[in-house]
């Protein structure tokens, strides 16, 4: 077995990483503490972070890439998760939890008829014997999280004994109890059901909205992450050396912004299409081609949306630069660079922090309208917008073949809408500006 | 104050530069003329004589920006970089690489565009603040938490499904409109009616709560507090002094929007088959019409620059106190 | 006193509403169109080229052919298709010629260095009126150019008689280097001096306009007012298909000084874009953002529907108006259409007359009865809508790369490893998932309904088990793989599976799961397949330096004939070595011997049993996966008549019939407001402005 390395993949683990490093600072600075603490004392957000936080997780088993030794296929460790539904072979589409093809064909007897799934026990044969399958195997799953959140307030409890700070919260008890819940029971059903059926070539569509999770991630936090040291360096240097430099700088954003971002993504790309393109022999396997292309879309969006970051981190730095404590590390001969980085820097993370977490959910949203536009992710990458665009033919079909679009849906709504109740309080907490409506 | 704007326009020349140099480089180092004559002359028997005589009529045999084989100033001028940029500050686009005028192709495209930005614009901006308002009034109160919630939710949907279940729903199942299409004239309302209306609520989510944070912070004021002690009644008080001082703010954010109207929506004419700009610019990245992108991204460029300066002459209008530096 | 402000505010938002009882509501089109004769229909890309030299598309075709018109047509009902003529009065006269340009017997036509085509055009036909047979708009001063916006804003226009020296004109602009003819190097090699005018024109180094009335072409001649010639060179038995097209229509000499002029240059204003014909239709409306509109040709010269065709046209009803003067249409309304989900559902609302079926909408129009006989679903039939059903002339295929040291070549080894694919890659399977069976596998390359096709099996791919044909089992393929020296798809030289490379224009995310579904066949042979997209130009140039393995192609007859599909596997044609259209570079002497055998023979038993022999040799050698014939369905409203499907002909609608009082019942009874989530909205709202004004 030997693993690959995407870069993607690289670049996700370096991003955890990174946050590792800042939960660590942040735990040591207790102004920081008290701020996350007033995060996480509204339970809306508590449970919005537990949900993101699943995400994440999902995003990050998804970025452990292997290959086994005599095969030539990569799989990553969600795909061995999945893999049952990955490989169960059906021919075309099916409702979810259903045990039968969604339409009828001819039958090896002759008979006109619906198929029975692969995936599903074959002593199923009846609407009625389904459901008591999955109403077994759901209870089956409702008593095991009961159990696992039995364990984890154990758990909790010691860790209470020593730190009786932490109180217990009901929203986020709920929301973790559901993500269990849903775990379990998606575990548990698995190897034996499409969970939300099947697409038009038979393939899990569970599958693939997870699969998307980790494309939705990439482009969520990696653009970020790309943009921030030009936003951060050239808004810090506008913002304290002022005069041509600063000159320079703003010049450049502004032309930049000036550009329709939409229009520039998509020249972008369109250039970038050209150039793999011909170049398509330098890449090993389709999936290193699609993740190439997923990164450079990445670097594409971060170099059109790194300019209103800079924008603000330059305003907030030439406020700073004026107060005593940088006039009074430049009396004393510090240098610039460390009074940059030493001294201003830590002072516009909080417009850092807002900006990642407001950006987010824009940035998972552009990822469909990219692909509508023939401008996305490559075709064999899956995500969510690839999703919607072939799901938004087949509602012309009657019965309307609602699952694959609402699948993408669900996941995608779940998604933002987590990360914009969250992106919501850290505002609240850290801008000045905006706490004042509570 | 005519000074002013004078000297804000010079300054978007150096800007406009930029542009055109980033989009220069975009388009003709990656992409050669070439591969757009390969692109253009369709998939049938094409020889390389043909694209050769393909690049001579559309001009792109030139070298890219030095012309080692003309002297003078012809050095410069005689380059592929002159001779398609400089016109385009005459905003004289020329011809698309399938041989249209691209001028007049904007020209016709451009009332449709506006015939659907111009009242989602509106109505949006209106339904926004009213809400908005209307969810300052409620500060404090349970409703206020739910409706808060619910734009969040709202403001996470996806564009696209708005767009997709609205015509499946509204337009397919229910016939209240057009499915889609378009005609001028005094009958375009009917066709523009429901992407107007899936325009406005897919933008309300984000809409209403960024108005309601302006109004709030200006409630908070103490000007808020006299009115309210001179006896006025709450109405009176959001409608003459929170919405008049709340002005600068929603001025910055929507004003600089209003020259870009005009480039359309991509998504939503392409939805609706509605012939405007955004479907022309949808047509030419699918086509890869490149002299098609590259206007837009200059018109585009435009109209933002003219959005900037109009924000500055409004502040003005709106303040007196903020005077032309 | 009542408020009157409320009441008129309540009549302006009820006003709208009333009159939509009466007209549907969602109606797309103008109202004062209710009642018109028009057909309606879309278009989905806007047309590129509506030059008959530069436009080789069928869907410009389908505007180009009923503004011009060529010399021969495909009769609209007999099959297999038939050529008759169009403006000629006869189906042209042939003689052959030996080297030295004496005319030699027929019987010896084997012989024959030049053939040459007498044509004899109809007398009295006229063109459209426009603006270029004026004499004074051919040189408008600039200030009457400034004031020209479309074609229409020239009032003055005229009209004049078709000649053969139109003919002549449009063949001498095919070597036009200005206009980059499509198939002007095809023609090229076959029509006398063509490419002589072609490199004279090409060394004056032209810009603009060309007067190429003070050219010669040596091969085409005007021999009187109504008759010209064309010299073609050898014998090219498949010429007359091509006068069928538009290539070969007429093209005013005035008509190409009249759209030289800058001025109208500069206003879009050129031929490429406003045909001039003699058709039954002109185009009236070309906005292609939006709309394209042909309208009836008040010039249009005497023409009948057929009078005969096959015995089945008469139980559909297709000969109800045989003899009687075409066009029956008053207008075509052409709409810009980009989803295919809106124009569906405009189709079932009566907003367009006919529509196709995709694979997305099949279930709900079709059902599929014993034996893979479809029918209509019966809640179309409830709408009175037809089904018409008819086998394409295309085939689409998967080709390998012959000169590819892996799956090329023609070693046994090779030979299996290409068989073994050609089971594995289930094509039934494929047709039903992808096109819902709107589509046969194929067995060789020739399509049914093409002269040369025989209903047989492919004995490589398929078997006879108790007089059923089926696709060999996988495990047939696996021993053919462990022949080839891939014991159970472990290349030997690795110690892994195979991987092979397929290389498609399918880039799109609908295609997704055509992908998906490609590789799992693959898979079932332990072969990796990786899917290489890329766009068309990219494939086409990676297939001519012969960089590709496997790749997806389909191929869409030019004409009626076997050679237009044997001609793909010409050893001659390899696009490696001649840029021609043997894109799997496949090269057989003995069937390129029986190919230049074949290309010339008329339709016989004995052409038969030389196609015969190809395709036993092509079936073994399986340069390509067989792949799949699509068969066209095409769904009409009841108001449209006289529809009938041609794989070849582009000018059948001044055929069709609509009547415009069963449309518009149908439209109001279809059509009807959905009511009640409005009253629930309503209803909603007015129960929160209740709550709160209350609070």
């Amino acid at each position: 077995m030997t693993f690959i390395w995407l870069w993607t993949d690289f670049l996700l683990w370096v991003l955890f990483a990174l946050s590792f490093y800042a939960i660590i600072k942040i735990r040591q600075n207790d102004l920081l503490r008290q701020k996350w603490k007033k995060i996480f004392s509204q339970p809306l957000a508590l449970s919005a972070f537990i949900v993101f936080s699943f995400y994440i997780l999902i995003g990050l088993t998804d970025s452990l890439h292997f290959r086994f030794d005599n095969d030539t296929t990569a799989y990553s460790v969600l795909d061995r998760v999945l893999l049952p539904a990955l490989e169960a072979d059906e021919k075309t589409y099916s409702t979810p939890l259903n045990y039968q093809q969604f339409s009828k064909e001819y039958l090896e007897n002759g008979l006109r008829g619906r198929v029975h799934l692969n995936l599903v026990s074959q002593q199923i044969n009846s609407p009625s014997e389904n459901y008591s399958q999955i109403f077994n195997i759901s209870i089956q799953a409702l008593i095991y999280s009961i159990f696992a959140i039995f364990i984890l307030v154990l758990i909790g409890k010691k860790a209470l004994a020593i730190n009786p700070s932490i109180k217990i919260n009901r929203v986020a008890f709920i929301t973790l109890f559901g993500v269990i819940f849903f775990c379990i029971w998606t575990i548990l059903m698995m190897p034996n059901y499409h969970i939300l059926g099947t697409d038009k070539a038979g393939i899990d569509v569970f599958y693939k909205a997870v699969k998307s999770i980790r494309t939705g991630m990439i482009f969520g936090l990696l653009t970020t992450l790309l943009a921030l040291p030009p936003a951060i360096i050239l808004g810090l240097m506008a913002g304290y050396f002022k005069g041509k430099t600063d000159d320079v700088i703003q010049y450049i954003y502004t032309t930049i912004s000036a550009i329709p971002g939409i229009l520039l993504i998509a020249a972008l790309v369109l250039i970038l299409q050209v150039y793999m393109d011909e170049h398509a022999s330098d890449y090993a396997s389709t999936l290193e081609r699609s993740d190439l292309k997923l990164l450079l879309l990445c670097v594409i969006l971060a170099l059109t949306s790194w300019t209103g970051l800079c924008r603000l981190i330059r305003a907030e730095t030439l406020k700073l630069s004026e107060l005593e404590f940088v006039q009074a590390a430049k009396v004393f001969g510090v240098s610039n660079i460390k009074i940059l980085f030493n001294h201003l820097m830590p002072n516009v993370m909080h417009l850092v922090l807002i900006s990642i977490v407001l950006d987010f959910s824009g940035l998972v949203l552009i990822e469909a309208v990219l692909s509508y536009v023939g401008v996305g992710v490559d075709a064999t990458t899956m995500s969510w917008g690839n999703m919607i665009n072939a799901a938004r033919l087949e509602l012309s079909t009657d019965p309307v073949v609602w699952w694959p679009l609402a699948s993408s849906f669900i996941f995608m709504f779940v998604l933002v809408l987590s990360a914009n109740l969250f992106a919501d309080r850290v505002r609240h907490v850290f801008d000045p500006k905006a706490g004042t409506d509570e | 104050m005519w000074t002013y704007v004078f000297r804000r326009i010079l300054y978007s020349i150096p800007i406009l530069l930029g542009v055109n140099l980033i989009t220069f480089l975009l388009f003709f180092m990656v992409n050669t003329p070439d591969d757009m004559a390969r692109i253009q002359l369709g998939t049938k028997h094409v020889t390389q004589a043909d694209i050769h005589s393909w690049k001579e009529e559309k001009g792109y045999n030139k070298p890219l920006f030095v012309n080692t084989n003309e002297s003078g100033t012809a050095v410069l001028t005689q380059t592929i970089f002159y001779q398609k940029s400089v016109p385009l500050f005459k905003l004289n686009f020329g011809h698309s690489d399938s041989g249209r005028n691209i001028n007049k192709d904007i020209t016709e495209r451009m009332w449709p565009s506006l015939a659907l930005a111009i009242p989602s614009f509106i109505i949006a901006l209106i339904t926004n603040i009213v809400f908005a308002m209307w969810m300052v009034t409620l500060v404090g109160t349970k409703l206020e938490r739910i409706t808060l919630i619910l734009s969040v939710a709202l403001m996470s949907i996806s564009g696209l499904f708005y767009i997709i279940i609205g015509q499946k729903i509204v337009a397919g199942l229910w016939h209240w409109f057009p499915v889609s299409g378009y005609q001028g004239g005094t009958e375009s309302w009917r066709f523009v009616l429901l992407p107007v209306l899936i325009g406005v609520v897919a933008g309300i989510g984000a809409g209403v709560r960024w108005y309601r944070s302006i109004f709030l912070e200006e409630i908070n004021k103490p000007y808020v507090n006299t009115a309210r002690a001179k006896g006025l009644s709450e109405r009176q008080v959001l409608f003459k002094h929170v919405l008049r001082n709340a002005m600068i703010p929603i001025l910055t954010g929507v004003v600089v929007v209003i020259p870009s109207l005009f480039m359309g929506s991509l998504i939503m004419e392409s939805f609706f088959s509605i012939p405007g700009l955004g479907s022309y610019t949808i047509d030419a990245i699918n086509s890869q019409d490149f002299a098609i992108v590259r206007a837009m991204v200059f018109l585009g460029s435009v109209l933002y620059i003219i959005g900037l300066l109009l924000t500055d002459i409004s502040y003005t209008w709106v303040d007196p106190r903020v005077k032309f530096k | 006193m009542p408020n009157y402000k409320h009441i008129k505010l309540l009549i302006w938002v009820l006003l709208p509403l009333l009159s939509a009882c009466t007209e549907p509501w969602n109606n797309p089109y103008s109202a004062s169109q209710r009642f018109d004769n028009t057909l309606y229909s879309s278009f989905r890309d806007r047309p590129k080229h509506l030059d008959p030299a530069r436009s080789y598309s069928s869907n410009e075709w389908t505007f180009i052919q009923s503004v011009y018109e060529t010399p021969l047509q495909y009769h609209y009902l007999k099959r297999p298709y038939a050529l008759i003529p169009g403006i000629l009065q006869d189906m042209p006269q042939v003689y052959y010629y030996n080297n030295e340009g004496i005319k030699i017997d027929p019987k010896n036509k084997k012989d024959a260095a030049f053939s040459e085509y007498i044509l004899q055009i109809k007398e009295g036909v006229m063109y459209q009126n426009h603006p270029a047979f004026v004499e004074h708009n051919l040189a408008l001063s600039d200030d009457e150019l400034g004031k020209i916006n479309v074609l229409s804003d020239i009032a003055q226009t005229s009209t004049r008689e078709l000649v053969a020296s139109d003919f002549v004109h449009q063949i001498k602009r095919l070597a036009n280097p200005l206009l980059h003819s499509p198939i002007f190097s095809l023609m090229a090699e076959r029509i006398v001096g063509l490419s002589e005018l072609n490199t004279t024109l090409v060394n004056e180094k032209h810009k603009g306009f060309i007067d190429l009335e003070s050219y010669q072409l040596e091969g085409v001649k005007v021999l009187d007012k109504y008759s010209y010639s064309i010299k073609v060179k050898g014998i090219q038995e498949q010429f007359l298909y091509w006068l069928a097209m538009p290539f070969f229509t007429a093209v005013p000499p005035e008509v190409d000084r009249f759209y030289s002029q800058a001025g109208l240059i500069d206003k879009n204003i050129v031929l490429d874009w406003y045909p001039v014909g003699t058709g039954p239709f002109q185009l009236t409306v070309n906005n292609p953002n939006k709309e394209m509109i042909l309208e009836k040709n008040p010039n249009f010269h005497d023409e009948y529907y057929p009078q005969s065709g096959q015995k089945s046209d008469i139980e559909h009803s297709l000969l109800v108006d045989q003899g009687k003067k075409l066009p029956f249409l008053n207008r075509v309304h052409f709409l810009l259409e980009k989803e295919t989900t809106p124009y569906w559902n405009k189709f079932l609302q009566g907003y367009y007359d006919q529509s196709g079926i995709s694979s997305d909408n099949f279930d709900q129009a079709i059902e599929v009865r014993k034996k893979g006989q479809t029918v209509l679903a019966d809640r179309m039939r409830n709408k009175d809508i037809r089904l018409l059903t008819s086998d394409s002339a295309s085939i689409y295929y998967t080709a390998f790369n012959m000169l590819d040291s892996v799956v090329g070549g023609y070693s046994e080894s090779a030979k299996k490893l290409r068989q073994a694919i050609s089971i594995a890659i289930n094509e039934e399977e494929s047709i039903s998932i992808f096109r819902n069976g709107r589509g046969r596998a194929a067995h060789g390359p020739i399509p049914a309904g093409i002269f040369g096709y025989v209903d047989d099996y492919n004995p490589f791919v398929y078997e006879r088990i108790n007089g059923v044909v089926k696709r060999k089992d996988i495990a047939q393929a696996k021993t053919l793989l462990a022949q080839a020296g891939y014991e159970n798809g472990i290349d030997p030289k690795t110690n892994k599976p195979l991987v092979l490379y397929f290389d498609t224009t399918a880039t799109d995310a609908d295609d997704q799961s055509n992908l998906d579904w490609t590789r799992k066949q693959f898979k079932k042979l332990n072969i990796q397949l990786v899917v290489r997209p890329s766009s068309y130009n990219r494939l086409q140039d990676k297939m001519s330096k012969g960089q590709t393995q496997l790749f997806g192609l389909g191929w869409n007859a030019d004409y009626p004939d076997p050679e237009n599909f044997l001609f793909l596997l010409y050893g001659k044609n390899s696009k490696v070595e001649t840029g021609g259209e043997n894109a799997s570079n496949y090269q057989n002497s003995n069937y390129d011997v029986l190919f230049e055998k074949m290309k010339n023979m008329p339709n016989s038993i004995e052409r038969q049993a030389v196609i015969d022999q190809m395709v036993t040799i092509l079936r073994e050698d399986a340069p390509w996966v067989w792949g799949f014939i699509p068969k066209s369905y095409g769904l009409y409203h009841e108001w449209l008549t006289n529809s009938k499907p041609h794989a070849m002909a582009r000018n059948t609608l001044k055929y069709l019939r609509v009547n415009p009082q069963i449309r518009d019942e149908f439209r109001t009874k279809n059509n009807q407001i959905v009511w009640w989530p409005m009253a629930l909205l309503v209803l909603i709202f007015v129960g929160l402005i209740y709550r709160f004004r209350n609070q």
